[in-house]
């Protein structure tokens, strides 16, 4: 029973130790690769045979064999479509406006493919660099007649929905992907696909796999946290992290409720502890009463009331009533 | 021979003066029998030197309650004392200088918002760093033990770690500076409404909020940096529209015009408005902030200038916090609380959700209701039962204890596990028992700052939150929140009510979306909403309020509801309790005088009822000794004094003619230069006293104990008249309860002299009276009237049996109009003399006011008791 997992995609061959500096890639040069260069080392595991049918020839990261072929880009060809559909309107030289058009369909529908190929799981940077490059290319020239002469800009919609899959998944620019480290040459780097074999059940799995798969994830961790990780990487340790901790079953945490509960208890009680000894045994703060004399308090214990409805006097009344009882207390 | 009754009613000075009390130097009159009361140790050394002094047979002792005054609270001077060192500087100055002054004004307001939204930064930097310090170390360690097992012992490590950092913001509030505990807004209210209180302004009070917040917010207490923050902006106002500073003895002699009550109330009303702008982003709603609480006496010009104060103040703020989160000049961060954008369809809302709302709103009130009149028994007995220091330090420890226990409680045996993915951002993913790859969602409202949480609840996608998880968090924060606001640490309350709000809000945006399975429902709509319900029904602020979350919220088509929610809260709230603010104004004992007067109060209670009867007056010309021996007198607390005439003969029911009102603490300078009259016949005064004299001495006015006056200086006279203000409000004994209440919310007064009718009244005067009301004279004709503009006033209220006689007379006066008044305000007896020649029968303070207070029962007289 094999579990096919794709367990680890990065994998340094930490030689970086002597990384030279003036030639590291700055979006890598800031994660702490040294330390623990051969622990981070992760051999196959079970297995060390490689998968004969290995599409990346991890030795040669500049040729990866197209591991999502597509339809190659026929070159051009002319035939595919009558020439006499040109557009007129195309400017300068319509042939070549619309060999760029064809060029670029044909580019982005070789993209669209790869990507949809590389769909689950996620493959798309690495997989459909080079058709991204293709895609990418800078044509110029037609904008005019080709992004600008219609309301619905198909050739506009598509390209940027392409850049923007492009982009959302992370393969461009700072972020770390394994294309990044290939062209890195200062990082010798490979990715390796190591089929885990589980022949003697999942404990055998987890003890024996465990440091590696502490290594990976203590790396991933670090590189996460100081830079943006492509979604290949990301999603590779996604389900590594899944397979582990679900398939395998191999993360099992530690319950201890019962000292939890015990100290969560003594600590809840301390309040109520204090509560109590403070109101025995404090002396409650008692506030010294100064009574005002006052001229009204005289004036209406002889003359009983200035108003003139029925209740407010009764109101002032029970007012003068009081004031003239703390009088006499006084 | 000394008393603290005046010490501590001389709230401007400190515990420091003992040398003057040790060695008296003034004989004072020997009263009563001394009654050594020793309800605070700490506080012995002082307290059996009272003597109660009022009835010596009953020294009456209560146990606190929140119907008391206390004596420690003054008022402050919103009215301009003209005297004629008033009228005189004015001369010099003349309109030119006033325009300095005007601009120098708007200067301050600059530097106001700029050092607020300064502090402000400083304070959300910090916390920053630490809280992310913290939560990693925790994380760290958390993850460790769930690996090897012993959580327990992580839990203490937690546990520790909060009450040490709380510790360190506790033990300085309790013991530095205890003013400085709770959000501050009360006190800033109180300062607002016109209520001294000592050392709210302070910068050591400053020192210890932005420190005591830190360490709060940090400690993990279920609190919000926002309310301290409107704190810190009015200290700084406060001390930078001085122009030096009193704690540091630095004097940088500029802004010397502001050195008075006036002005520095305007500052910081300008403060706390750039405060609240910097904690939510909202200038418009720090605006409203202090016009909601301070608009009892409201300039319109100083609207504007303390909008600017607001404006650059969030400007700086976005500014500062811009470049610290590296996007330079991006302007992304308006406030200290973000509530993010509501910009998704969803978050729209529809016309049949209002009732809805209006339903939240109620629920708020209900939930904000319980949460003050729990937090109103445990202020009361935390005032009885738990008034030393020491004590405050410890209960602020266990409450930061048991919140991490409960937190750790609710992280431990929570089973809600979300993955871990792009789309919602956690911050400090705590796994604990959930798969690798996911992280345990509880952990996210309780292993975070506050802050980050309400944000996470309005934003976080349908689905991230289980209800059980919510309702539990609601239950548990809703007791941690109660159980913490009135500890002795700096904390705010808008926070915690947000949050609580938002988790209630979310829970019943979630049960609604799964009973209608309708996409309108969305849960982060119903936690702004809840979040809107529950801090109105807390704090009941209604305008500034909806306008600080609209703002927020950066969404104006939200006002409606939230308009609503805020109402429906406060109106059911105020069914049960008061807001939490006024709960805690009224347990300081702090004179605070509400936006109404009581409504019964036309009818049946005049000026006599509400007055103090035995005023103590001067005469212009008094004896040195006198006024000492009256000033350290321990049953005079007064603070201003009636300058009459010769008291003629009068007896108990009067004491004199009006001539004009004196503070003590005008008296205190004039006998600290030894402004006596013999003294300048010798040419001994070298100088004349001036206005200058009486700046330097503010705010901190020593205690007529520390200044030494000679047996033969006791001898000699002095003259008060160019000191006094000759023109008091003062009111005939007749007026109503109401009257006086609104003379003193409009005018901002100190005092207010009752006077009787049984005198006449000087004609010039009547016809003053008479013309300023009916029909007021045109600017060109009178020149000086500007001089005086509260004359009106003041004659508004003077009416007496003479009244109808101006009524009489009003016609013909009419005819007279037009040449008559040139010829009165002309008269120079009219701008150097008393008008009023009515005698004193008693004076109002703003405690006497203060002790009518609207309840249940009806009026009901408050007892004024020393703190």
């Amino acid at each position: 029973m094999y579990h096919s997992v794709v367990f680890a995609l990065l994998y340094f061959s930490l030689t970086s130790a002597q990384v030279d500096s003036e030639s590291t890639v700055n979006a890598v040069s800031h994660v702490q690769l040294s330390p623990e260069p051969k622990s981070l080392y992760v051999r196959s595991c079970q297995m060390d045979q490689m998968d004969p049918m290995d599409p990346m020839d991890p030795m040669d990261p500049m040729d990866p064999m197209d591991p999502f072929p597509c339809p190659r880009p026929s070159s051009l060809d002319p035939n595919g479509r009558s020439m006499d559909v040109v557009d007129e309107t195309l400017e300068h030289d319509p042939r070549r406006c619309h060999e760029l058009l064809i060029n670029f369909s044909q580019s982005s529908s070789n993209l669209v493919c790869c990507a949809g190929g590389a769909a689950r799981p996620v493959r798309l940077c690495e997989g459909c660099y080079k058709y991204y490059r293709v895609f990418s290319t800078n044509n110029t020239g037609c904008e005019m007649s080709i992004l600008q002469s219609d309301q619905l800009q198909v050739v506009f919609h598509i390209a940027s929905f392409l850049q923007d899959l492009w982009f959302r998944a992370k393969c461009q620019g700072t972020a770390l992907c394994l294309f990044n480290l290939y062209f890195n040459p200062s990082l010798k780097t490979r990715s390796v696909k190591v089929n885990l074999f589980s022949h003697g059940g999942n404990s055998t799995v987890c003890t024996n796999c465990s440091d590696q798969y502490g290594n990976l994830s203590n790396l991933y961790t670090r590189l996460e946290k100081n830079l943006s990780l492509c979604m290949d990487l990301q999603d590779a340790m996604n389900i590594t992290r899944r397979e582990w901790s679900k398939t395998f079953g191999c993360t099992v945490p530690i319950r201890d409720t019962i000292p939890v509960i015990l100290v969560s208890l003594f600590l809840c009680f301390l309040p109520a502890i204090f509560y109590l000894s403070s109101f025995l045994h404090t002396k409650q703060k008692t506030r010294r009463l100064i009574m005002r004399e006052s001229y009204s308090r005289v004036s209406t214990c002889l003359v009983m009331s200035r108003a003139s409805n029925a209740m407010s006097r009764h109101i002032v009344h029970a007012v003068s009533l009081e004031a003239c009882w703390r009088l006499s207390c006084m | 021979m000394s008393n603290v009754l005046k010490k501590i009613s001389w709230s401007s000075r400190d515990h420091n003066a003992h040398a003057g009390e040790r060695s008296p130097l003034l004989p004072a009159r020997p009263q009563g029998s001394p009654e050594a009361v020793e309800d605070d140790p700490e506080v012995t050394s002082q307290d059996d030197k009272i003597q109660n002094v009022h009835p010596p047979s009953s020294p009456k002792e209560i146990p606190h309650t929140e119907n008391l005054l206390s004596l420690k609270y003054e008022s402050l001077d919103y009215d301009n004392c003209e005297n004629q060192l008033f009228l005189e500087e004015e001369r010099k100055i003349g309109p030119r200088g006033f325009r300095v002054v005007e601009i120098s004004r708007w200067f301050i307001c600059l530097l106001i918002g700029i050092l607020t939204a300064l502090i402000a930064c400083i304070i959300d930097i910090i916390i920053e760093k630490f809280a992310d310090l913290k939560y990693l170390v925790l994380k760290d360690k958390i993850d460790a033990f769930t690996l090897n097992g012993g959580l327990s012992v992580s839990l203490v490590i937690w546990a520790t770690m909060n009450a040490g950092i709380v510790m360190l913001g506790s033990i300085l509030v309790a013991f530095v500076e205890p003013v400085a505990a709770g959000s501050g807004v009360p006190q800033i209210k109180c300062y607002l409404n016109g209520v001294k209180i000592p050392h709210v302004v302070r910068l050591k009070t400053l020192l210890v909020k932005v420190l005591g917040v830190i360490f709060s917010v940090s400690g993990g207490l279920a609190v919000g940096k926002e309310g301290p923050m409107i704190h810190s902006g009015a200290v700084i106002a406060a001390g930078v529209s001085q122009g030096r500073s009193t704690t540091l003895k630095r004097d940088f002699k500029i802004f010397e015009h502001f050195r008075r009550d006036t002005e520095k109330r305007d500052f910081v009303a300008a403060g706390a408005a750039a405060g609240v702008s910097a904690a939510f982003g909202a200038p418009v709603g720090g605006v409203l902030f202090s016009l909601e609480e301070g608009a009892s006496f409201w300039n319109q010009y100083l609207t504007w200038r303390i909008f600017f104060a607001s404006v650059i103040s969030t400007f700086t703020l976005n500014f500062v916090l811009s470049g610290y989160h590296s996007q330079f000049g991006q302007l992304a961060n308006p406030g200290l609380i973000n509530f993010g954008r509501f910009e998704d369809k969803n978050e729209a809302y529809t016309w049949f959700e209002i009732p809805l709302f209006l339903i939240i709103g109620a629920i708020g009130g209900i939930s904000g209701a319980l949460f003050n009149s729990i937090n109103y028994w445990l202020t009361m007995f935390r005032i009885r039962y738990i008034h030393r220091p020491l004590l405050q330090v410890l209960e602020a420890m266990l409450v930061a204890v048991v919140t991490a226990t409960i937190s750790f409680l609710m992280i431990y045996f929570s089973d809600d596990c979300q993955p871990l993915g792009e789309d919602n951002v956690v911050e400090y993913p705590l796994q604990l028992f959930c798969k690798d790859g996911e992280y345990n969602s509880m952990a996210t409202t309780f292993f975070n700052t506050p802050e980050k949480s309400v944000r996470s609840l309005f934003h976080d996608p349908p689905g991230s939150y289980n209800p059980t998880t919510v309702g539990l968090f609601c239950l548990s924060y809703f007791l941690l929140a109660c159980w913490t606001y009135g500890l002795s640490v700096s904390s705010g309350i808008f926070i915690p009510s947000l949050l609580l709000g938002a988790a209630w809000g979310r829970l019943i945006g979630i049960l609604l979306s799964n009973i209608s399975n309708a996409n309108w429902a969305d849960p982060g709509k119903y936690a702004l909403i809840g979040a809107a319900a529950q801090l109105g029904g807390v704090v009941r602020m209604t305008l500034s309020l909806t306008v600080i979350i609209m703002e927020a919220t950066g969404n104006v088509s939200y006002g409606l509801p939230i308009m609503l929610v805020l109402m429906t809260a406060k109106w059911v709230g105020d069914f049960f309790i008061e807001g939490l603010y006024d709960i805690h104004i009224k347990l300081q004992s702090v004179p605070f005088l509400d936006w109404e007067p009581p409504a019964t109060s036309h009818s049946h209670i005049a000026s006599s009822d509400v007055m103090s009867h035995p005023v103590v007056c001067f005469q212009r010309i008094e004896k040195v000794g006198h006024v000492v021996d009256l000033l350290s007198d321990a049953t005079c607390n007064h603070n201003g004094f009636p300058v009459v005439d010769e008291q003629d003969g009068g007896g108990s029911d009067h004491f004199g003619k009006l001539r004009g009102i004196i503070l003590r603490s005008q008296i205190i300078v004039l006998l600290k230069h030894k402004a006596f009259i013999e003294r300048g016949k010798y040419g001994m005064l070298g100088y004349r006293l001036t206005l200058k004299d009486f700046r330097d001495a503010y705010p901190r006015f020593p205690p007529i104990q520390s200044i030494h006056v000679s047996q033969e200086e006791r001898e000699c006279t002095m003259d008060l008249t160019p000191f006094m203000n000759p023109a008091p409000y003062s009111i005939p004994q007749d007026a109503s309860l109401n009257r006086i209440f609104r003379l003193f919310r409009a005018l901002g007064l100190r005092h207010l002299v009752v006077c009787n009718s049984e005198n006449h009244v000087g004609l010039p005067a009547c016809h003053c009276c008479f013309l300023s009301l009916a029909l007021p004279p045109p600017a060109g004709l009178c020149r000086n009237a500007s001089r005086f503009p509260h004359k009106d006033h003041r004659c508004c209220f003077s009416h007496s049996p003479f009244w109808t006689f101006f009524d009489l007379c009003s016609l013909c006066s009419l005819t007279a109009y037009t040449f008559l008044p040139s010829l009165i305000y002309d008269l120079p007896l009219f701008s150097a003399l008393p008008v009023l020649f009515f005698q004193v029968v008693g004076l109002v303070t703003r405690k006497d006011l203060a002790r009518y207070r609207w309840s249940e029962h009806g009026l009901e007289e408050l007892l004024l008791a020393q703190a």
